[in-house]
């Protein structure tokens, strides 16, 4: 019997020879991996994420049941059952992490999108809120000017040289109630005037009265007072030319001055 | 035959077994690539994230270096394997709770954004 012979036998040789008895024998932590390999390789995500920690499974179970057929020796078996274990957990966690990935790409688009129809409907909103105050301005006629928002009562709406307010007057102060109604943050200035004729002390008088009866026909639709502060500039600021009937006329006003902030109101003291 | 055979294969068994306890080499290499391992585990986030995988695939390294000290190369080589295997797994982890918590956080602020939008068309 020459020795030469056996030690250069190769191994597979020597498998085949040992294996005198049948099929290779099992041992239970080899078993175990084999089945959480075969459930991981067969999950379609785990085998498209992670082929490489999958087929180092493989190859640790293959070593194991090598090591076990040649040595039966229980510490190596449970060696490559543990390797070939721990990379099908990784093959799995490598695997959720990549469709997180990926979800997570989707997911941003889908909040962007939603970002956009929170800002669409911010616009829409802006937009119609600017269309309703512009329709209540038309109603008042007011105009929007340096000092705000001016609505203008003609000398037509209080009686001939008093101070009362005439029915007619009705329908505007409807209006300019509805409005502060609306916006209740806009608080009110109004403010008298007159034309030239007669003495300042007696126009400035009636423009404060005027500007009061103003201010009380507001109240009485429900304005609150404290919204309103009254002024009295009597012929001190004239619009039109005094020198003619019709400029006069346009002299004789009130007008209801909404300033864009309260600050122009704050200086004044209610009269 | 059998017989025959049976002697060859105790042969070549103790063969094998003589030639495997005989000049095992130093693990050098699989000690160096669990050390790469575990620092990767630590880039990772695990001390957080993954702080009990960590753990273990410390305490297999450290128990690794012990049996290098003791010239148990087999049982060194084995013991820094696992480690570089904890590991990988501390890092996989990691990094799969890091993009599982991204996705949850996206999830939520879209939640919240949708929550405004009803709200505000309920007005």
């Amino acid at each position: 019997m020459k020795n030469p012979v056996v030690t250069t036998m190769p191994l597979a040789a020597l498998l085949v020879l040992c294996a005198c008895g049948g099929a290779p024998k099992k041992v239970d932590s080899l078993e175990t991996a084999r089945a959480a390999y075969s459930d991981a390789s067969a999950n379609e995500v785990v085998v498209k994420h992670a082929p490489k920690e999958l087929d180092d499974a493989r190859n640790a179970l293959a070593q194991g049941q090598r090591a076990w057929n040649e040595d039966g020796k229980r510490k190596h078996a449970d060696h490559y059952a543990y390797i070939a274990s721990q990379k099908v957990k990784i093959a799995k966690l490598i695997a959720q992490r990549k469709e997180d990935d990926a979800r997570l790409e989707s997911m941003k688009l889908e909040r962007q999108r939603v970002q956009l129809d929170v800002r669409s409907q911010e616009v829409d909103r802006a937009r119609a809120d600017t269309l309703a105050m512009q329709a209540q301005l038309d109603a008042m006629q007011a105009r929007v000017t340096a000092r705000g928002i001016v609505a203008t009562l003609g000398d037509v709406l209080f009686d001939s040289g008093e101070a009362g307010l005439k029915p007619t007057s009705a329908v505007n102060m409807d209006k300019i109630a509805n409005f502060m109604s609306s916006y209740p943050d806009r608080n009110a200035i109004v403010e008298g005037h007159t034309d030239n004729m007669g003495d300042d002390d007696y126009n400035l008088d009636l423009s404060r009265e005027r500007a009061a009866s103003v201010r009380s026909a507001l109240i009485a639709r429900g304005v609150d007072s404290t919204r309103i502060t009254i002024r009295s500039l009597g012929e001190a600021s004239p619009i039109a030319d005094n020198n003619s009937a019709s400029g006069r006329q346009q002299n004789r006003r009130v007008e209801v001055i909404f300033p864009d902030d309260d600050s122009q109101i704050s200086g004044l003291v209610g009269q | 035959m059998y017989r025959s055979s049976m002697k060859w294969c105790l042969i070549a068994v103790t063969t094998v077994t003589i030639s495997a306890c005989s000049g095992t080499p130093k693990p050098k290499t699989e000690i160096a690539l669990s050390n790469t391992a575990l620092q990767n585990a630590e880039v990772a986030g695990a001390k957080d994230l993954a702080p009990i995988e960590l753990r273990t695939a410390q305490e297999k390294q450290d128990l690794a270096g012990t049996a290098m000290a003791d010239k148990k190369f087999t049982t060194a080589k084995q013991l820094s394997e696992q480690a570089a295997v904890d590991a990988e797994l501390a890092k996989a982890k990691s990094e799969a709770e890091k993009s599982r918590s991204a996705v949850e956080e996206v999830e939520d602020s879209i939640n919240l954004i949708r929550a405004e939008l009803g709200r505000a068309k309920g007005q």
